[in-house]
């Protein structure tokens, strides 16, 4: 009998794979206002949420409303975005460089961005030019890499992942001689702060920029889900079976290094995320990029989303994100690589 | 469908030509084995047969139809194309390894639906392997994986079928079994070019056997023809002896 229940859920998770992301994500979405300074249980913020779009009669604190729209939903959504665009990238270039080790920074998006801010902040530039300069240096970095992999023969992945590798080089070296004329006092504890990444400092304005930037690459990768699945096995057999590898290639390198910069701009260098969650995906519910990109997008936005209420509450001066996304991707890292090991 | 190929040449570096003026015509129903030392050609032909690689002088056809004018999508309702391995860094269903076969006949921005869901399972049943439709590809044995890839061509409805040393990596009875469905495939009419560096199963299974030497065609006979003359033994520097067994060629070399 529990076997037979068992086995009727089994079912019912194969045939909804996502919906146990959905559930997750909806769960840490309500746990991220109920805890912090100022706390929001959910139903108040069910209630207020509601009074936007209803009329209902005020049975809360003028100071929930203040809180939840002025401080908490911004960030908290921020912070989704942020999670969703990173465990996206990363999941695309995965299947692109048929490779599960790579992560969102493969082609220098997030060195070129890092480079972009920080000389808007030595050049004491204001807030929303340090996000378009960064935004536009990461794309940049990605141009530079697919234009000159472009003119290289041969194997087109290898040649995409090395120039990658060089122009990160370029912009980290550059950054650090940016670091280096920076002003000790006041311009390098900045740059420094920036490049751990953190929500901290994130505005409304970044918002709307990241929901541009993030959303509307994001549903162009849904869209090309069937072609992404049928990359992953090589460009040779892709080719074979109807697809213009270039195509899908380019249109899925865009929308990555878009989703990519945007997230570095508004937050700085959050590692790890781009590649822990879409690693966590495959093993729970597979490849399957008609599934696992709704599924990468959901879990990507709830684990920044829970790891940002972690990094408010754990002590009393907020801990940068970047900080625990490393945190807590290295180990799972090295689980990865020690269970690798264990397969082979 | 008929293949043709017409003085075609293809050069990595502009200088040291890997084809060089190849020409070969070949009808629906036979079973041609390309033999060829390492670095011959062969990879390099299919690679431009797939249009992975630009021809650099002459034609590829199929039934009349210039193959560097189609799209990647119409090649591929022509040309299929068996891997000798396939990557496994991914891992799918068999039922979604097969279903990638339709890609050609659904939109770019569309996943399959229920008809392609059913040629798959069509093409899953044909081969015996239905069963294994939710199984993961990389838990899948050699053999298994050879049927799945038949059965992705299959369903691919592709014509011309090109297996890239489709043996190498299976057991002697998985060997025997995967040439003998490629000849059953191409008595139902599907044109498959085969390369190998088996001249035995060549000599036993292929209707017509073609020797690529420095991207030229240097042979193309059927086995009879090739049992009684001495072109592979000229063509590997190897005194060799063909000797026929009931209705088996045996390849002896005289070591």
């Amino acid at each position: 009998m529990a076997d037979e229940r068992f086995t009727g859920r089994w079912k019912f998770m194969q045939a909804h794979p996502v919906l146990p992301f959905l559930i997750l994500f909806i769960l840490v979405f309500f746990l991220s206002f109920a805890s912090g300074r100022y706390p929001v249980d959910p139903v108040t913020l069910v209630k207020v949420l509601v009074s936007r779009i209803a009329d209902i009669p005020q049975t809360w604190p003028d100071q929930a409303e203040t809180v939840i729209f002025r401080i908490r939903l911004p960030r908290v959504l921020i912070g989704a975005l942020i999670g969703c665009g990173l465990s996206l990238s990363g999941l695309v270039y995965q299947g692109i460089f048929q490779n599960p080790m790579v992560s969102p920074d493969v082609l220098g998006s997030t060195s070129g961005s890092a480079f972009g801010s920080a000389v808007a902040l030595l050049l004491g530039l204001g807030y929303t030019s340090i996000f378009s300069i960064s935004f536009l240096f990461g794309l940049l970095s990605v141009g530079l890499v697919v234009f000159i992999s472009h003119r290289v023969r041969g194997n087109q992945v290898l040649t995409l992942v090395l120039t990658g590798m060089m122009i990160s080089f370029l912009f980290n070296s550059m950054l650090s001689y940016v670091k280096l004329v920076s002003d000790t006092d006041d311009v390098l504890p900045q740059i420094t702060y920036y490049l751990i990444g953190s929500l901290n400092s994130t505005r409304t304005s970044d918002l709307i920029a990241c929901a541009f930037f993030i959303i509307i690459p994001a549903v162009v990768i849904y869209l090309i889900r069937w072609p992404l699945n049928v990359i992953t096995t090589g460009d040779e057999e892709a080719s074979s079976l109807g697809i213009n590898t270039k195509v899908i290639r380019l249109t899925a390198i865009l929308c990555a290094t878009l989703m990519t910069s945007a997230s570095t701009a508004a937050a700085g260098m959050i590692g790890w995320v781009g590649l822990i969650v879409p690693h966590l995906v495959r093993m729970l519910i597979g490849c399957d990029y008609r599934f696992s990109i709704p599924a990468t997008a959901l879990l990507g936005s709830a684990f920044l989303m829970f790891t940002d209420m972690l990094s408010r509450i754990l002590t009393t001066s907020e801990i940068p994100i970047g900080i625990l996304t490393s945190f807590i991707g290295s180990p799972f890292f090295l689980y990865l690589i020690i269970r690798e090991g264990r397969k082979t | 469908m008929k293949l043709e190929i017409r003085n075609l040449s293809f050069s990595y570096d502009g200088r040291r030509k890997v084809l060089d003026g190849l020409s070969l015509s070949a009808d629906e129903g036979q079973f041609i084995c390309l033999l060829g030392r390492n670095g011959a050609g062969k990879t390099t032909l299919f690679r431009t047969l797939l249009g992975t690689l630009r021809k650099k002088e002459g034609e590829i056809l199929t039934d009349g139809d210039d193959l560097s004018k189609l799209s990647a999508r119409e090649r591929a309702g022509r040309i299929a194309y068996i891997p000798q391995e396939s990557s496994q860094s991914f891992s799918y269903t068999v039922l979604n390894a097969v279903l990638m076969g339709t890609t050609n006949r659904i939109s770019t921005l569309a996943s399959p639906g229920e008809k392609e869901v059913n040629t798959a399972i069509e093409a899953l049943r044909r081969f015996g392997i239905e069963a294994l439709k939710d199984r993961k590809t990389d838990s899948l044995s050699g053999g298994e994986r050879q049927l799945v890839l038949c059965a992705r061509a299959v369903s691919q409805n592709a014509r011309i079928l090109l297996f890239d040393e489709p043996t190498s990596s299976l057991d002697w009875a998985n060997q025997i079994r995967t040439l003998s469905l490629i000849r059953s495939l191409t008595r139902e009419g599907y044109l498959a070019i085969v390369s190998t560096h088996n001249v035995q199963d060549a000599l036993n299974y292929a209707d017509r056997i073609v020797l690529l030497d420095r991207g030229r065609i240097v042979s193309d006979s059927t086995p009879a023809e090739l049992a009684e003359n001495s072109a592979l033994a000229d063509f590997y520097s190897l005194p060799l002896t063909i000797k026929r067994v009931d209705d088996t060629y045996v390849c002896i070399p005289e070591l």
